[in-house]
C-alpha cells in the first residue's frame, strides 16, 4: 500500500505562459522543488504543453495528472459590492439580483462564488454576515472550456481557481504579512479587459473591471509607429527588441486616466493615499506597463519578497530552488498554495 | 475536493466542474482494501460459525447421552443392586463352603465303605449327620462342624468286626486333612440261634489337626 507519494503541481494558465511548479505534495509543509515556465505562442498546441509538462512532473504512463490550476476564463469577473444594510441579505434572491443588476451578469449563466470582502471567506448566509462582499466568477461555459483545455494538456484538476480572485488572496495575505499600512492598488491588465482592486490593509475596498485590454494597443502602436497592421504592432509589443518607456504613458495614457479617476475618487472617501501598484500576469518584457503606471500615479511598483512569503505560509524551497529573479506576475500560482485563513493576523479595524 | 476540511481556502474558490470530469481512478486501492476487509471478515465469520457448529452438534449429543444415562439409571441402580446382592451371596456361599469343609464326597464314602466291606459283614443303615460345634476362645465363640457316620449293621463273628474297623481306621479317605477321626463301635449280643452280632459303628470327624497316630477310643 506504501507507493512513492505523488508530486503536487501548480499550474497557472494565462494567455501568456503557462507558469508551473512541482512540490513535495498539496499538504502543507509544501517544498518547492522545481519551477518552469513555458511561454504561450500563436502555434502552441495541447501537445507542446504535454511535453512541457512531462519535463516537469512524472505521468507514470497516466493520461492525466493531477494538479491544481489557475485560469483566466473569458468574461471573468471579482466585483466588490456594499450592502446597505444586513437585513437585505436574508431576502431570497436579493444576492442574484445584485449580481443582475449592479454588474449586468445573469446568475443562470454564469458561476459565481460570494466572498467576505475582509478575509475572503465564504459567504456564510447562516452565520458571520458581512456588509462588504465580493463577487468573483465566470460564465459556466468560460469555466467549462478552461476545464476541457486543462483535460487536453493532460491535467486533471483537482481544484480549478479564478487566477484573479486567487491572486488577489495572494496580495492581501501579502500586504497582512508585510504590514503595509497604505492602501496598495493591484491591477490585472489582460488582453480584451483589466480589472483593478484597491486593497486596504489587507480588505477589498474597490473591484471593478476597466474597459480597456491590451488590445485596444494595437491599433494605437501602430499609428503611432507606422506599422503594416496591427498584427505586426502585436509581435512587436510582445518582442524584447522595443524599448516602450518612452511611448508607453501615450499607450497606456487611457488606463491611467480611468485609473487614477478611480483611485482619486478612494483616496478622497478615505482619506488615504495609494502608496503602491502591483500588477499580475504580464510577462517579463512588458514590465514597462508596471514602470509607466507607477510613474504616471506617483507611487510605488510592488514587487513581492516571495520567498520570506512563502515561508510564513509554511511552503519552502527545495535546495537549489531560486525566487529571486522571477517577477511578480509569479504570485499567482505561489497564491494557489496559499492557505490564507491559517495567517493568524488579528488587524484591528 | 477541498482537503482542507470543510473550510474553503480564502480568496480561492473552487470552480471545477465536477460533472464533465473524466474518471482518473485507476487503481481502486478502495476496492481492493474493501475486498480484502470483506475476506478477512468472512473469513472470521466463517470460523465462528464451524465453532458454532461444533459447539451446538458436542451438546447435542452431550444431551442425548445425558438422556440415555437418565433411562439406565434406574436399571442400573437395580443391576447394581443385584450385583451387591451377587456378591454378598457368593461371599456367604463361599463361607459357607469353608465353614463346612466336608472331608469327602458323599459317592467316594459310599464306594470306600464298599470297599472296605469285609464279607461276613452286613451294613443295614448308613447314617451321616454332622453337628455345629461351639468352642469358646477367650471371648470369642467359634463355630466347627462335626461329622457322624454312624454304620448299622450284622456281622458274623467279632473278628470281621474288628477287622473291619481296623480297615476303617486305616482308610485313607477317612483320614481326612483337617479332621481328627474316631472310630467306635458298640456291639450288642449276638442272637442265639444264628449267632449274628449286631453292630453300631459311629465315626466322627471333628475339624482340627490330629496328632501323630491314630485317636483312640472316646
Amino acid at each position: 500500500m506504501l507507493k512513492p507519494k505523488t508530486k503536487g503541481l501548480f499550474i497557472d494558465v494565462s494567455e501568456f505562459s503557462i507558469l508551473a511548479v512541482r512540490t513535495s505534495g498539496y499538504k502543507l509543509p509544501i517544498v518547492i522543488e522545481e519551477i518552469a515556465e513555458l511561454p504561450i505562442a500563436q502555434d502552441c498546441s495541447p501537445a507542446d504543453v504535454r511535453l512541457f509538462l512531462e519535463q516537469l512532473v512524472d505521468f507514470k504512463g497516466a493520461a492525466y495528472y493531477v494538479a491544481r490550476c489557475g485560469i483566466y476564463p473569458d468574461g471573468r469577473f471579482v466585483r466588490y459590492y456594499e450592502v446597505e444594510s444586513l437585513a437585505k441579505l436574508k431576502k431570497p434572491n436579493f444576492l442574484a439580483d445584485v449580481i443582475q443588476s449592479e454588474f449586468g451578469v445573469d446568475p443562470a449563466s454564469h458561476s459565481v462564488s460570494i466572498l467576505d470582502a475582509r478575509d475572503g471567506s465564504d459567504l456564510d448566509l447562516e452565520k458571520g454576515l458581512s456588509k462588504h462582499l465580493v463577487f468573483c466568477g465566470a460564465p459556466s461555459s468560460a469555466f467549462q472550456q478552461a476545464q476541457d483545455q486543462l483535460l487536453e494538456y493532460g491535467l486533471y484538476p483537482e481544484r480549478m481557481e479564478l487566477s484573479t480572485s486567487t491572486t488577489l488572496g495572494g496580495i492581501c495575505d501579502y500586504v497582512k504579512l508585510n504590514r503595509i499600512a497604505a492602501p496598495v492598488l493591484y491591477i490585472e491588465l489582460a488582453s480584451e479587459v483589466a480589472n483593478f482592486f484597491i486593497l486596504n490593509k489587507g480588505r477589498v475596498e474597490v473591484a471593478r473591471p476597466v474597459a480597456f485590454g491590451l488590445d485596444s494597443i494595437y491599433p494605437l502602436l501602430q499609428r503611432e509607429l507606422g506599422l503594416k497592421d496591427e498584427t505586426s504592432a502585436r509581435k512587436l509589443f510582445f518582442s524584447n527588441t522595443f524599448d516602450f518607456a518612452e511611448m508607453g504613458p501615450k499607450l497606456l495614457r487611457r488606463l491611467v486616466k480611468e485609473l487614477q479617476a478611480s483611485a482619486g475618487f478612494y483616496e478622497v472617501q478615505t482619506g488615504l493615499t495609494i502608496e503602491r501598484v502591483f500588477l499580475s500576469a504580464l510577462p517579463q518584457n512588458l514590465s514597462w506597463i508596471a514602470q509607466t503606471v507607477s510613474d504616471s500615479m506617483g507611487v510605488e511598483v510592488l514587487k513581492p519578497d516571495i520567498g520570506s512569503w512563502l515561508e510564513g505560509l509554511n511552503v519552502s524551497l527545495a535546495e537549489g530552488v531560486e525566487l529571486s529573479n522571477l517577477g511578480p506576475r509569479w504570485m499567482s500560482v505561489f497564491s494557489l498554495m496559499g492557505e490564507f485563513n491559517l495567517r493568524q493576523e488579528d488587524l484591528s479595524e | 475536493m477541498s482537503k482542507r476540511g470543510n473550510l474553503q481556502p480564502y480568496w480561492r474558490p473552487d470552480f471545477k466542474i465536477g460533472s464533465t470530469l473524466p474518471d482518473i481512478k485507476v487503481v481502486r486501492t478502495g476496492f481492493i482494501i474493501n475486498f480484502i476487509a470483506v475476506v478477512c471478515a468472512l473469513f472470521v465469520i466463517i470460523m465462528l460459525l464451524q465453532n458454532e457448529y461444533r459447539i451446538f452438534q458436542l451438546n447435542r449429543s452431550v444431551a442425548g447421552i445425558e438422556t440415555q444415562i437418565q433411562g439406565a439409571t434406574a436399571e442400573n441402580a437395580s443391576l447394581l443392586k443385584q450385583s451387591e446382592h451377587f456378591r454378598k451371596t457368593a461371599k456367604e456361599i463361599e463361607e459357607l463352603q469353608h465353614f463346612y469343609e466336608a472331608p469327602f464326597a458323599a459317592n467316594e464314602l459310599l464306594v470306600e465303605l464298599a470297599r472296605l466291606k469285609p464279607n461276613g459283614l452286613l451294613y443295614s443303615a448308613v447314617n451321616f449327620s454332622d453337628t455345629v460345634i461351639l468352642t469358646k476362645v477367650g471371648k470369642s465363640t467359634s463355630a466347627k462342624m462335626g461329622y457322624n457316620i454312624r454304620i448299622s449293621g450284622q456281622v458274623r463273628d467279632f473278628d470281621i468286626l474288628t477287622a473291619f474297623k481296623a480297615a476303617l481306621e486305616a482308610s485313607s479317605l477317612l483320614q481326612a486333612e483337617g479332621f481328627i477321626v474316631n472310630v467306635n463301635e458298640q456291639v450288642k449280643s449276638p442272637d442265639l440261634i444264628t449267632g449274628v452280632v449286631s453292630f453300631d459303628v459311629s465315626i466322627t470327624l471333628r475339624a482340627g489337626t490330629a496328632p501323630v497316630g491314630k485317636g483312640g477310643a472316646k
